[in-house]
């Protein structure tokens, strides 16, 4: 026994020490099992205080990857429907190009006329699309998406600046086609194909701008993405557990404690007492 | 030739005494407060011009302990359960911020406005909106009700430290009373001595004490520091120590003693913890109302600069109780009425919204949350820091203590066997002494 110190606090002072090597051997193997090592703010405030910061970008980071999502969705629409838009007008052209020809028989142009009136039926369905939203794709009132820290996509185009009044001068034409009159149809027709061909180059310049706001989502997207995989990689080398170092520490931590108990044993054997006889 | 059997009788007398008290020591072991006694062995003077004294007889039993070094405990001592109690409340404000984590609620809510931005229109983002700033609401109103309670278990924990003090000075007053009977040198003054030093590291764990001893070894004890005031006295016994909360939910400590009051300012022990926790309570619920109420106000004055679905102004989406501005009310339900819109800007307008994020970066909302946890875990790893090193120190001191005061086991065998042999020595001398007389008788 310690000659030291008294015995009492001999037995104290080794409680206390197996006591304390107990607990880090706890706190190690909390470590591991929850795979987390910064778990309060007080283990290390900076640390803390810099994870709070990259869980916060990562909330960020998922609503705007929900809007992304959305505007992709909806500049996606946008394309598609323009771009049926386009092929209905440029099918409105050849039927024009047609009807402007003399040899044509007003028999003919009734027919031409059908197609024609199914192609502005088109464009009205066509003008209707819903978004993904379930709301009116052509609302030039509908919000830009947020999809970064102050960068808004307009996804949507405004009905009036798609069509125009090539909708309503297609609806004349139709009448004017039918009407058998020749020299009219004549007229008519070659309006009809100045008209459309504004209307179509109109179109296409509205698709090419469709597309250019689509890549540039998609630069943001790859943007946010990016930031994503930083972000994972920073927060775990905050606050996840380095399982290597963490296992050699419980290790070391067992081995000393084992040591502390197996001398204590020891050491509490030897008494003069005992050898009293 | 009769001195012999006197000599011989006082030293079996004397080491039946020493054996004894080795006993004792042996069985105190481990009795707290103990303190090691060792007997001092006395010579009889020769009662006339002999060539021989009259023996031995025990003159003193003494204490081992030593004054100064348990002055150092008790500094220790005061200066760890100051930190220790910092460190327990601090811990319990950490616990009490991070399960709410308002920085977090806050984070989602502002999310959810850029959600609904997407998509003003719809009804399902807007529900969602709500029910991130109802959390938001929540998150402020159980933060500030832990903080209050927090703050009122402090109450508790003082009047159960100072109860407890009052009741270790009025049994200091009684131990001061019985040393001044006592005969020095004896077990029951030895008994009280161990009793007054116990009393007195009882009371420096709850507070900062000066302690004089007397002649009688009876306590004179001053609170905070040598200039505070008289706390128990040989003369006028003991005084008791009261609290009082400041408007602010500072503590206020108070000695009264015979019909005197003096504020005093506990530097250590228990008090100390507790006034300096009420202290951070305090910061933490006042940073914690300055965010609740600007987060309301731009929420609310958000609402009033925009329209909702119907073209009206937004009410308003908070109300904020007037005596505490960390409990908030959500007041808005309809998700019609969330201004996403600017005024004219029709349903599918974001702009007011978009100004929402703004006021967002503005305000910095999230990052005065995690701030004020930050600042709260700083002063809780320093005091921790403190703690542990406090934690070395007094155990140094213990062990300095201990080494005077302590009972080793080892040494006490040494002197069981030591006594015995001079216990035994004297009975040979009164074996001898009665060998010597029959000779005589013989010899006639």
């Amino acid at each position: 026994m310690s000659n030291i110190t008294g015995t009492s606090y001999f037995f104290d002072r080794a409680r206390t020490r197996m006591g304390a090597l107990e607990r880090g051997a706890e706190g190690l193997q909390e470590q591991i099992a929850t795979g987390k090592r910064l778990t309060t703010a007080s283990q290390d405030a900076a640390a803390w205080q810099r994870l709070q910061g990259l869980i916060r970008a990562q909330a960020d980071n998922g609503a705007y990857t929900g809007n992304i999502e959305l505007a992709r969705s909806v500049l996606a629409t946008t394309d598609t429907t323009l771009g049926s838009i386009q092929t209905g007008l440029q099918r409105a052209h050849e039927l024009a190009l047609r009807a402007a020809s003399g040899s044509m028989s007003p028999s003919d142009r009734a027919i031409i006329a059908e197609e024609m009136s199914a192609i502005v039926a088109d464009l009205e369905d066509l003008a209707d699309t819903k978004d993904a939203r379930g709301l009116p794709l052509f609302d030039g009132n509908a919000a830009s998406i947020p999809v970064a820290d102050g960068v808004s996509v307009v996804a949507n185009e405004d009905e009036t600046r798609v069509f125009g009044t090539i909708r309503a001068t297609l609806s004349s034409y139709v009448t004017a086609l039918r009407s058998g009159d020749n020299a009219t149809a004549i007229a008519a027709s070659n309006s009809a194909i100045a008209a459309l061909g504004t209307a179509s180059a109109n179109v296409a310049s509205l698709q090419g701008s469709v597309g250019a706001r689509a890549a540039r989502v998609e630069i943001v997207a790859a943007a946010a993405d990016d930031a994503a995989e930083i972000i994972a990689v920073e927060r775990k080398g905050i606050e996840a557990t380095d399982l290597t170092a963490t296992i050699a520490d419980l290790q070391k931590t067992m081995t000393v404690l084992e040591a502390t108990q197996a001398s204590f044993s020891k050491l509490t054997q030897l008494s003069l007492l005992n050898l009293l006889r | 030739m009769s001195d012999i059997y006197a000599i011989g009788m006082s030293g079996l007398r004397a080491y039946q005494g020493a054996l004894s008290t080795v006993s004792e020591n042996i069985a105190n072991a481990q009795t707290a407060g103990y303190t090691k006694r060792v007997v001092t062995m006395k010579e009889h003077g020769a009662t006339s011009g002999g060539v021989a004294g009259s023996g031995v007889y025990i003159g003193s039993v003494v204490r081992t302990a030593d004054a100064y070094r348990a002055a150092d405990v008790r500094r220790a001592g005061a200066d760890l359960a100051r930190s220790e109690t910092a460190v327990s409340w601090l811990e319990q404000i950490e616990t009490a911020l991070s399960a709410q984590d308002v920085g977090a609620r806050l984070a989602s809510f502002f999310n959810a406005a850029t959600t609904m931005a997407a998509d003003p229109s719809a009804t399902t983002p807007r529900a969602a909106f709500l029910a991130a700033a109802e959390s938001v609401a929540t998150a402020f109103t159980q933060s500030g009700t832990t903080l209050n309670r927090l703050s009122a278990q402090l109450n508790d924990s003082a009047t159960d430290a100072t109860g407890t003090l009052n009741g270790l000075a009025v049994t200091l007053a009684k131990v001061n009373d019985g040393l001044t009977r006592a005969t020095a040198g004896t077990t029951g003054q030895a008994l009280l001595l161990d009793q007054r030093d116990q009393l007195l590291e009882q009371m420096s764990t709850l507070t900062d004490t000066n302690v004089e001893l007397d002649s009688f070894g009876r306590a004179t004890v001053r609170l905070g520091g040598p200039a505070g005031p008289l706390f128990v006295a040989p003369d006028g016994g003991a005084g008791s120590v009261h609290f009082a909360r400041n408007s602010d939910g500072t503590f206020a400590f108070a000695v009264n003693r015979q019909m005197n009051t003096s504020a005093v300012n506990p530097g250590g022990g228990m008090l100390a913890g507790i006034a300096d926790s009420a202290q951070r309570i305090v910061d933490a619920k006042t940073a914690l109302d300055g965010l609740a109420t600007d987060f309301a106000t731009a929420a609310n004055a958000f609402q009033a600069a925009g329209r909702d679905l119907d073209g009206n102004a937004g009410p308003a989406l908070y109300t904020q109780d007037s005596a505490d501005p960390t409990k908030l009310t959500m007041v808005l339900t309809d998700p019609r009425k969330i201004a996403a819109a600017a005024p004219g800007g029709g349903t599918r307008d974001n702009s007011n919204l978009l100004a929402l994020a703004a006021a967002r970066t503005t305000g910095k909302f999230e990052g005065r949350a995690t701030t004020l946890i930050a600042t709260n875990a700083n002063a809780l790893s320093a005091a921790r820091t403190v703690a542990a090193a406090q934690t070395s120190i007094r155990e140094g001191a213990v062990a300095r203590y201990d080494a005077t005061a302590g009972v080793d086991l080892d040494n006490e065998a040494v002197d069981l066997m030591r006594y015995q042999q001079a216990y035994q020595g004297c009975a040979r001398v009164i074996q001898v002494g009665r060998e010597c007389f029959q000779s005589l008788l013989s010899s006639t």
